[in-house]
């Protein structure tokens, strides 16, 4: 019975890291040293970013846990308490009982609210365009799109719209904006615009994490995670490329 | 120089925001990002470095950074080199390596493309680099 209980809490840790956005090789680390306290004679945990694995054997007779995770967000904040959680069970502070009722609640944290990151993606899209040597005028049109299109994601993504239908949508208002604005007032750059409002989309962290993976041995989750990436830029170059084949059309000049 | 500082400090705190990082942490992330960028334009801009050596040593920088922080602050680094590296990243390269493809711009399409293949290269060769530095100095476990 225990060598279940400590297999399931195990694993629902593994499950709760992957859907935070945490590093594959985090989570192997984080599921083995949970598992080694307890002397097992043999621990084998696998980890993709969508799904996680791991089998127990203890007297000779194996016991196995398979997680399908779906749904990954970035919740940095969980990562580094649930990092703590393992700490302390570690040191033997917790027992797996109150663990996992520690667990449980780190899972039910609420992210911040969504008009603080509804602004907050304003401000962030606004100030790339000035590292990207945009003006005041750039900053403007990029604050207002950024607060607009975290809007638009957060519908879509509530009424379950798959994710890169959204982006599609989401980068076409981008590039709908901003050729429109471009059209009017010409002497904007519609560089440090377009990248402004992309930045928050586009899949720079996935691509070096990918990498990152490869380089640790984890060939899968590289694999995968480079692939995602590429598919993500994809999307996004199509949805902004298009009001820019409009504008072409329309007469307008790069 | 001093508007790229501000701008990027911003920029990756309302980042960190975005990811949830706790609210003890962000005016730290902010600042990793921000040195990070910093030190990334004035080698490309200034010092007229490539983009990939600049990004090598600007990673180099910010991983240092993090691997400090997440020391002194108990807090696993993920928390300071996800935000630190934020500025950094190629994405806009992927996005640019698409966009010209959809416009039948081979020879810019495979320039962006190898550029961000290779930024993306140096950053995790500068995290690795960093993580295994200590072990490299300490006496082998036996």
């Amino acid at each position: 019975m225990e060598i279940q209980k400590i297999l399931s809490f195990a694993i629902y840790v593994g499950e709760v890291m992957l859907r935070s956005g945490a590093e594959t090789y985090r989570v192997e680390d984080t599921v083995t040293r949970i598992l080694s306290i307890h002397n097992f004679s043999r621990t084998d945990i696998f980890v993709t970013p969508t799904i996680i694995t791991a089998s127990v054997t203890n007297k000779g007779v194996p016991v196995t846990a398979i997680r399908r995770i779906k749904d990954r967000v970035n919740r940095l904040d969980k990562i580094e308490l649930i990092n703590q959680l393992s700490r302390d069970y570690v040191n033997k502070t917790y027992s797996t009982e109150q663990a996992k009722l520690r667990l449980r609640e780190i899972d039910a944290i609420a992210p911040y609210s969504f008009w603080l990151i509804f602004w907050m993606s304003g401000i962030s899209a606004g100030c790339f365009a000035a590292m990207f040597n945009g003006g005041v005028m750039e900053f403007i049109v990029c604050l207002v799109t950024g607060c607009f299109i975290s809007y638009v994601q957060r519908v879509l993504s509530n009424r379950g719209v798959v994710r890169y239908l959204t982006l599609f949508i989401v980068s076409f208002c981008i590039g709908s904006i901003v050729m429109s604005i471009l059209y009017f007032y010409p002497i904007l750059s519609m560089d440090a615009m377009i990248i402004g409002c992309i930045m928050t989309l586009v899949p720079g962290v996935a691509f070096t994490n990918a990498i990152r993976d490869t380089i640790g041995d984890e060939l899968i989750s590289g694999m995968s995670r480079a692939v995602e990436a590429l598919c993500i830029a994809l999307v996004i170059a199509v949805g902004v490329s298009l009001p820019i084949t409009i504008y072409l059309m329309l007469g307008g000049t790069l | 120089m001093i508007i790229q500082f501000i701008s990027s400090y911003i920029a990756t705190l309302s980042f960190c925001i975005i990811f949830n990082v706790l609210k003890k942490h962000l005016y730290l992330c902010g600042f990793v990002g921000a040195v990070g960028w910093t030190i990334y334009y004035f080698l490309a801009k200034h010092c007229l470095l490539t983009e990939v050596f600049s990004s090598f040593i600007a990673a180099l920088v910010v991983t240092s950074i993090s691997n400090l922080l997440s020391r002194r602050r108990h807090a696993p680094i993920t928390i300071f080199l996800i935000p630190g590296i934020i500025p950094l990243v190629p994405g806009i390269g992927l996005y640019r390596t698409a966009y010209y493809l959809l416009f039948k711009d081979f020879p810019q399409a495979t320039e962006a493309a190898l550029t961000a293949f290779q930024v993306s290269g140096v950053i995790a060769a500068s995290i690795t680099i960093v993580a295994f530095l200590p072990a490299i100095f300490t006496p082998a476990k036996k």
